[in-house]
């Protein structure tokens, strides 16, 4: 099973290949309005961790998360039902 | 009648991305054409063209806007980026976005459906944002948040004269008081090329790329692909004169219409493209002995050079004005040609300085036309008529008049 950690990681390089900065530039901390993403960029992001992690999010699954590590938390427990 | 007035220019071609460097390398004559590695190697018929100058992307957009882009419309975003600052501010009033592209965003289709058929790649989120021939357009309307008239025009090899002269008429007509306006094409692409090869088009000269593109010349054997944009920021002159705007010259004159005869061959005897000329320089307030030169479509294909040199000769009823080709350095940019030469054709006016004909040596046009070769000419300073004509007949002529250098 992935570790949150492991959650976390895919999540801020996923983001962090939309923005196009270092992973180590998105910071779990950080709110997800900071970086002004949009609806595509979005889709993007799930683009990206169902590539690495073969797993189906929708951009709406993450609705409710207010920072990076909020993301990750959301990550990490769709791995674990599935 | 509303005057319009040119106010900004930007430019990314083979002959240079700025202003100042693409109308010094016409100047100079020296074709642009080189063999494209890309296309080497069997990967297309016709492996040489003319290529943007060295064009770095990341001085333009972030890594993050970069990824959303395509080559094209990286280009045309770019050289419309440069133009509005050369405007000095914002243009005045409603601005409109009036974009000519012949392939829109062909080459990226084709890289993705090679990528995607090999199964290479999943289809990227950006797909339909860079691959619809509107993106261009949009996007510079996104980056100005310009609420006018969005709009992409496609008359072929004509689509960048086009946009401009539909700007011109927005203005007049009260509809906006300014627009970004011009054209692009990135089409350097083997299956773009390949297309081109097949109707006979290009130039085979493959093993001598300088030479290859030789506008009105007797040995001319096709057009150079060429790829680049080339954008103009036109204004109301009351609305441009009010905010202190520098002023290039006025967009003076246009028409448009079709030979109706051809899906690629020009009316042999140039007699619809004559009526355009004629008709534009009638919108211009203008008599044929009022234009100091002309900037051509000379693609140095066979069939239109012939067909324009018949067609300048019966507009200008035998005394046709110094005629230039600045195909010949820049190759063809498709819908960046018509909005690259005026562009080009107003700094000529305005410096009374016509650029020579690459690679011209003689030929039986030269018994129709005065065509500039081999050294810059001087003129007077005066309005200058420069052509294009697209594929399927689609003809538009535009007048442009300078204003004084300063």
């Amino acid at each position: 099973m992935t570790s949150l950690d492991s959650a976390t990681s895919v999540v801020r390089s996923a983001i962090a290949e939309v923005l196009s900065v270092p992973s180590d530039q998105v910071r779990p901390e950080a709110t997800i309005a900071d970086h002004q993403i949009d609806s595509l960029e979005w889709v993007e992001i799930a683009v990206i961790i169902e590539e690495k992690l073969g797993i189906q999010l929708e951009p709406g699954d993450f609705a409710g998360a207010r920072t990076v590590a909020d993301m990750a938390g959301v990550l990490h427990a769709a791995l674990a039902t599935r | 009648m509303t005057r319009v007035v040119v106010t900004g220019l930007g430019v990314k071609s083979p002959a240079g991305n700025t202003v100042g460097d693409a109308f010094a390398a016409v100047l100079a004559g020296t074709s642009s054409a080189t063999v494209i590695p890309e296309l080497a190697g069997g990967r297309a018929p016709i492996p040489i063209g003319c290529p943007l100058a060295p064009f770095e992307p990341l001085d333009y957009f972030t890594g993050r806007e970069l990824r959303t882009l395509d080559r094209t419309s990286q280009i045309g975003l770019a050289a419309a980026a440069d133009a509005v600052a050369d405007a000095g501010g914002p243009p005045a009033g409603a601005c409109g976005v009036y974009v000519g592209t012949g392939g829109g965003g062909l080459a990226t289709l084709e890289n993705l459906i090679v990528g995607h058929t090999l199964g290479r790649e999943k289809v990227p989120v950006y797909a339909v944002p860079t691959l619809m021939s509107s993106s261009t357009a949009s996007r510079i309307a996104i980056r100005y948040g310009f609420r006018g008239p969005c709009l992409t025009v496609n008359t072929a090899c004509a689509s960048g004269a086009t946009a401009i002269g539909e700007a011109l008429r927005a203005i007049r007509s009260g509809a906006i008081g300014s627009a970004v306006a011009g054209g692009l094409d990135a089409l350097l692409s083997p299956l773009a090329m390949h297309a081109f090869a097949r109707v006979g088009a290009l130039s085979e000269r493959v093993d001598a790329p300088a030479e290859a593109c030789r506008p009105f010349d007797a040995d001319r054997d096709g057009f150079v692909m060429g790829e680049g944009a080339a954008f103009l920021v036109l204004e109301r002159a009351d609305l441009a004169e009010a905010r202190g705007a520098r002023v290039y010259g006025e967009v003076s004159g246009y028409a448009a219409n079709c030979d109706a005869d051809h899906i690629v061959t020009p009316l042999k005897d140039g007699s619809v493209a004559a009526d355009c000329m004629r008709a534009a320089l009638r919108d211009a307030g203008l008599a044929p002995g009022d234009v100091g030169h002309v900037n051509a479509h000379g693609t140095s294909t066979p069939h239109n050079d012939s067909a324009e040199a018949a067609a300048l000769h019966a507009c200008f009823d035998g005394r046709t004005p110094p005629v230039t080709s600045t195909k010949g350095v820049t190759g063809h940019l498709v819908g960046g040609a018509g909005a690259l030469e005026a562009v080009l054709a107003l700094l000529s006016a305005r410096e009374g300085l016509v650029p020579p004909t690459a690679n011209f040596t003689g030929g039986p046009e030269a018994d129709l036309l005065d065509i500039v070769h081999g050294k810059p000419r001087p003129i007077p300073v005066a309005p200058v008529l420069s052509n294009s004509f697209g594929f399927g007949g689609s003809n538009a002529c535009l007048v442009l008049t300078p204003s004084p250098s300063s």
